[in-house]
């Protein structure tokens, strides 16, 4: 296998491009077994961009998300989430940060015999004295924000219709609902297209697209669809085998850095 | 391939031989059995020549019973009203103390395996006594009467309950909890909103099941003194009270069979997918500027 030499990668970084950034990441690494998963990762999710992770299948995209609010625990480097030192937290801040984090999964994870918007008040257990959770009474205001969070993303009609019988897409859109409910500025989204059809693929995309651009929010969501990586996002970080392969903005990830990146895959 | 005749060899397959290590076992597995079923047999003196003397006998207690005797016949219900009692009272009693407990036990929301272990080992202590068992016992400590019967349902049944409520937690989809942990909502919450609705109608359904069966149940307690229809049941045999005995099996059996049926029909109803409580109608937007106080 020949070796890669990531040209392509940007040269040292300046303090400046880090200051503000929503996401850095240093040195991250992790080995599941003796398999090394994660080799030196670093890599920058600046404020305000949607960020697509880009790498084929076993790249370590699953495990770099995971490490970031430290679902896994990484084995070396650091994270730093809006100037926080994740790696460093204990415990109780850990939970507190996960608060300002919103997380967008693959399969969902709705309560499925809730409805839209109980789903969507979800987000507010954190902030709700245990008696209103026990009966279910959120107060006025969390109500307010969740229809508001529903109707940005267009499903306040079915606010009352349960989860499960809504669509893929609308679940999703639920589940997303649910992440801005958190009033987190920070969105983690991993692998949420894979379960959807393409037509509701693109409109998730596109509340995600949006959320960056008109609310500024910092998106970093992992694909395996490099086209749809190109089409919607500002930047794009790719890995290969376990080591940053590209972090840079989309518009330079060019036709041949993407067979590059695939091609290896297949050696 | 056009369908020829396959009567020809086209393809020749491996040779299976009879004598290998896996037919020995099966041959083994098969003898032990026979083995086993075979002493069970002589243990339980089983003696067909027995049951065919004494037909007769039942057939002439069986004719003896017709017509029943109906004269007091609300004192044979009321006797039915008490066991119903003490087989829900009991049930009721069991789920309360299984609503702390059985998280423990499950393994999916258990703090440590070490309470895990130590709960479900009371669990199955209280499950392998039967009912019957904790009737004499209590009997004995307590005294005559329901109540006894309400408390041997009620410790029983925390290990059968216990034990088939965690089977119901443990294949809970554990994506949505995570999710919810992961917005900062602590195990409670998470395991109230996320959890919970989940299994909830399970929950009632086992409830259900072992309330239908607690009552089957608890027709007997009465034999040993834990109240209910049970004595009555004693009374009327003792006394070869035939045309009694025909109205007490009469009233358990309708009873058990109303039970049985009307358990079913709410366990239907509760599994069904359409019983989740929804909102009629939509949310509308005021427009921009209005609002509400």
């Amino acid at each position: 296998m020949k070796s890669i030499a990531p040209a392509h990668l940007p040269h040292d970084r300046s303090l400046g491009e880090e200051e503000g950034a929503a996401i850095v990441v240093r040195d991250l690494s992790k080995a599941f077994d003796g398999r090394v998963v994660l080799d030196r990762v670093s890599c920058t999710v600046p404020a305000g961009q949607f960020v697509v992770l880009l790498g084929p299948s076993g790249c370590g995209k699953s495990t770099l998300f995971r490490c970031l609010t430290r679902l896994v625990e990484p084995d070396a480097g650091s994270v730093t989430i809006r100037g926080t030192e994740v790696t460093a937290l204990k415990p109780a801040a850990l939970e507190a940060l996960r608060r300002e984090v919103g997380f967008v999964f693959q399969q969902f994870n709705l309560v499925k015999r809730f409805s839209a918007i109980d789903n969507v008040l979800a987000a507010r257990l954190a902030t709700t004295p245990l008696w209103r959770v026990l009966l279910r009474r959120f107060r006025a205001r969390d109500r307010q924000l969740a229809l508001a969070c529903l109707d940005s993303v267009g499903l306040m009609d079915q606010a009352y219709q349960r989860a499960e019988r809504l669509s893929g897409g609308q679940q999703q859109r639920v589940a997303i609902a649910r992440a801005f409910a958190q009033q987190a500025e920070l969105i983690l989204a991993d692998e949420p297209i894979s379960s959807l059809d393409p037509e509701s693929s693109e409109n998730v995309l596109q509340i995600l697209q949006r959320a960056a651009r008109e609310r500024g929010f910092s998106v970093l969501c992992s694909l395996h669809q490099v086209d749809l990586a190109v089409r919607y996002a500002d930047r794009i970080i790719a890995l290969r085998q376990g080591r940053l392969f590209f972090d840079g903005p989309a518009a330079a990830f060019t036709p041949g850095l993407r067979e590059d990146l695939y091609r290896a895959a297949r050696s | 391939m056009t369908i020829a005749s396959f009567e020809e060899t086209r393809y020749v397959e491996p040779a299976r031989s009879l004598l290998t290590w896996h037919n020995l076992r099966r041959g083994l597995v098969f003898l032990a059995v026979t083995l086993f079923l075979g002493m069970c047999f002589a243990a339980a003196k089983v003696d067909l020549a027995k049951l065919v003397d004494g037909l007769p006998k039942i057939a002439s207690w069986f004719q003896q019973m017709f017509p029943p005797d109906v004269r007091d016949i609300d004192r044979v219900l009321r006797d039915a009203f008490q066991t119903l009692a003490m087989a829900t009272v009991g049930t009721i009693g069991a789920l309360l103390v299984c609503i702390p407990l059985v998280p423990l036990a499950a393994r999916n929301t258990t703090p440590n395996l070490l309470v895990y272990r130590l709960v479900r080992a009371v669990f199955g202590v209280l499950r392998g006594t039967e009912i019957l068992v904790f009737a004499l016992i209590f009997v004995a400590a307590v005294g005559f009467g329901p109540f006894t019967g309400v408390l041997a349902v009620m410790f029983n049944m925390v290990g059968a309950l216990g034990k088939l409520l965690t089977e119901v937690i443990e294949p809970a989809d554990r994506g949505p909890v995570e999710a919810l942990e992961l917005t900062g909502a602590g195990p409670v919450r998470a395991f109230r909103y996320a959890l919970l609705p989940d299994v909830w109608p399970n929950i009632v359904a086992v409830t259900l099941y072992i309330w239908e069966f607690n009552v089957r149940a608890s027709t007997v307690l009465g034999i040993v003194g834990a109240g209910g229809i049970g004595q009555t049941l004693k009374d009327s045999i003792d006394l070869l009270d035939f045309p009694k005995l025909a109205t007490v099996l009469g009233v358990i059996l309708a009873m058990v069979i109303a039970i049985d049926t009307l358990s079913a029909h709410l366990r239907r109803l509760v599994l069904s997918p359409e019983t989740a409580a929804t909102r009629a109608g939509t949310p509308t937007r005021l427009f921009e500027g209005e609002s509400r106080a």
